[in-house]
């Protein structure tokens, strides 16, 4: 019958209110037994076996990754040309970092794909709630919105190649058509999922039609709309992909799929693979570092994030 | 004692994965002669032949539409596919999709570094006719300082010629090089887009007749004797040994494609554009396909001496980090025989023979 510390003005509070005898001894073993249950029963890891725990289990499955390729090469299975060693890949993305290359196309393609996800974002947030709150365009505009969601962003390139040649013009386009109707889609699954008895407590109080949204419906829509902005870049980084590797020009820089593409005109696997692994890595280091904390952070806030 | 063996078996796999990376350190070598175990296995039953819509193709062209390849192939099924450049099609005869084809001197040698050996230049088709053509105003190569070029891809022969041009002229990096289709650049330099192209023909004689473009260099200027390889013919080497037959009736339909252009010029012509019109939905004024055909020479011999020099030159223009080693380059053998049965003179492969 363990009994944490800080009830014990709980148990001198019962003594007082009840006295002693056999219901009191039962009251107190409750007492106990709801303290117990309430009680943590592991101490909270350290912050070093939390690390561990966290970097371990995937450094170990890019060893294991790299070790079944590096078998696979040296039994020479497939000719060099389609499966480069492990050891090419990293020395022909070493020569892209010794002569600088490699941040100048990170840079290329890392600052068009988030002023594409900015733009996207200041035009789905305000589509977004029109769509939720307005049923005329919701019904106008609605099944559109979700069409477009699954239309992928590579059938627009051609489009916007022939209306803006291979510009500039041309990728944001894309980028923006990629994520503004997830980012509005994702903020109306929000609004809709606000329960109503917080808009009727807003409409007793007096709010009226723009504080409501700005004082309720914005901040319960919160994880909704962080789901689809986390798809909205998601979208955006994978159409930004796709128009660099078809859309290429001394115009457009040498971006992550224009290194792609470079890789494939030389016929040089290397650099192909090498491209494909910057892309992945790109992609989901922003995913770590801009929105899992986001997310971590709003879950935690509503209580709904996950213990340590 | 539970926890402990859990804690353990991330460590094991890794050690276990580090022991077998060490391992695999050295590559098996599969190359032995006895493992290609390529035979003779008769004619094949389809053939998947690729060349370009370009005048630099022209026997392929002809002896696709003319129907001198499936004369000689009989009952071997005849599967065209054409490309806008040649580093294109490297990628597909490297993927295994296509045996033969017609290709620029650049990515053949790209072809057959990369895939060690395996794609082999058979023939040659097409010589000359490629030139740099600019606007009217430009006259001297210093002129083209920050201006844009357009070259039909990255790393295809116009491309490695124009960046070698370049970079002897001292003008590397000062000069935009836009890679685009062929039938597109016309329109891209009327627009202002680009001042002008490393082109082959006709593109070229359309941008000279039809948008007022000047040539600033004739490729043929350039080489000893004005010959060079514009076009040639590769196989896949193990397609060449499983089926010798069907790689044999392939080259003599386009022997036979050459000579009959060589002969009848005016219907040549006309046979060209309409296959170009097919395959670009463009169609080519007779001054055009005129001056394209005189820029030409249509002849069966890869130019087998200037090969060393373009694969410096892919390194010149940054396509591959070492000149290529080119032995075993070219196999010219069945087009020798071909030849001799025929009574003319056979090819000299300059020392590139895998013998």
């Amino acid at each position: 019958m363990a009994t944490a510390d800080g009830n014990a003005g709980l148990d001198a509070g019962i003594d007082r209110a009840v006295g002693s005898g056999d219901n009191d001894r039962d009251l107190r073993t409750v007492g106990a037994g709801l303290d117990a249950l309430d009680t943590p029963t592991t101490t909270p890891p350290t912050a070093g076996k939390r690390l561990l725990r966290g970097v371990l289990p995937p450094v170990v499955a890019v060893v294991l990754f790299l070790a079944v390729w590096q078998i696979l090469w040296a039994e020479a299975f497939w000719p060099e040309y389609k499966l480069p060693a492990p050891l090419a890949v990293w020395d022909q993305f070493w020569s892209t970092v010794v002569d600088g290359s490699v941040f100048g196309i990170i840079w290329t393609s890392v600052h068009r794909a988030v002023l594409g996800f900015l733009a996207g974002l200041a035009i789905g947030t305000p589509l977004g709630l029109l769509v939720a709150r307005v049923r005329v365009i919701r019904s106008a505009i609605g099944p559109l919105l979700s069409g477009l969601q699954s239309l992928p962003s590579v059938a627009w390139v051609p489009a916007a190649v022939l209306w803006f040649g291979t510009e500039n013009a041309t990728i944001y386009l894309v980028v923006l058509l990629g994520s503004v109707p997830s980012i509005a889609n994702g903020l109306v699954a929000g609004v809709d999922q606000v329960q109503p008895i917080l808009l009727r407590v807003g409409k007793a109080l007096g709010a009226g039609r723009l504080a409501t949204t700005r004082h309720i419906l914005l901040p319960a829509a919160l994880p909704g709309y962080l789901a689809g902005l986390k798809q909205g870049w998601a979208f955006s980084w994978r159409s930004l992909m796709a128009a660099e590797l078809i859309a290429t020009s001394p115009q457009l820089g040498l971006g992550l799929g224009a290194y792609l593409q470079q890789g494939s005109s030389f016929n040089d696997m290397p650099t192909v693979l090498s491209a494909i692994f910057l892309i992945l890595f790109v992609g989901v280091g922003i995913d770590l570092v801009v929105f899992r904390p986001l997310e971590r952070s709003v879950l935690r806030s509503r209580g709904l994030g996950t213990a340590g | 004692m539970f926890g402990r063996s859990r804690r353990l078996t991330p460590v094991v796999a890794a050690l276990l994965a580090l022991t077998a990376v060490l391992a695999g350190c050295s590559r098996v070598d599969r190359n032995t002669t006895a493992a290609t175990g390529a035979t003779d296995q008769g004619p094949a039953t389809e053939v998947r032949l690729g060349y370009f819509p370009n005048m630099t193709h022209a026997p392929a062209i002809i002896g696709v539409d003319k129907g001198y390849y499936q004369a000689q192939l009989g009952s071997t099924t005849l599967t065209t596919q054409t490309f806008n450049s040649g580093t294109d099609e490297a990628n597909a005869l490297l993927g295994g999709s296509l045996d033969i084809g017609f290709i620029g001197s650049g990515p053949a040698i790209n072809a057959f570094t990369k895939s060690e050996g395996k794609i082999q230049v058979i023939s040659g088709a097409v010589s000359g006719g490629a030139e740099l053509v600019v606007e009217p105003g430009i006259s001297t190569p210093d002129q083209l300082k920050g201006k844009t070029i357009a070259t039909p891809s990255l790393g295809n022969t116009q491309d490695v010629s124009l960046k070698k041009w370049l970079a002897g002229n001292k003008l590397t990096g000062q000069v935009n090089v836009a890679n685009m289709d062929n039938p597109v650049t016309f329109n891209a330099f009327r627009t202002g887009s680009v001042d002008g192209g490393w082109l082959p023909e006709p593109w070229a004689s359309q941008l000279v007749l039809d948008a007022g473009a000047k040539v600033l260099v004739d490729e043929k200027s350039l080489w000893p004797q004005g010959l060079f390889p514009t076009t040639v013919v590769v196989v896949r080497t193990q397609f060449l040994q499983q089926h010798p037959e069907t790689v044999q009736a392939v080259l003599k339909g386009t022997i036979a494609a050459i000579d009959w252009a060589s002969a009848n010029r005016s219907a040549a012509e006309a046979a060209v554009n309409d296959g170009i019109q097919k395959l670009t939905h463009q169609t080519l004024s007779q001054a055009v396909l005129d001056r394209a055909f005189d820029e030409i020479t249509l002849s069966a011999d890869p130019d087998s001496k200037t090969f060393p020099q373009l694969a410096q030159d892919s390194v010149t223009a940054g396509v591959v980090k070492t000149a290529a080693n080119l032995k075993g380059f070219l196999d010219l053998r069945p087009l020798n025989a071909v030849l001799s049965q025929q009574h003319k003179p056979t090819i000299d492969a300059a020392g590139l023979e895998s013998q």
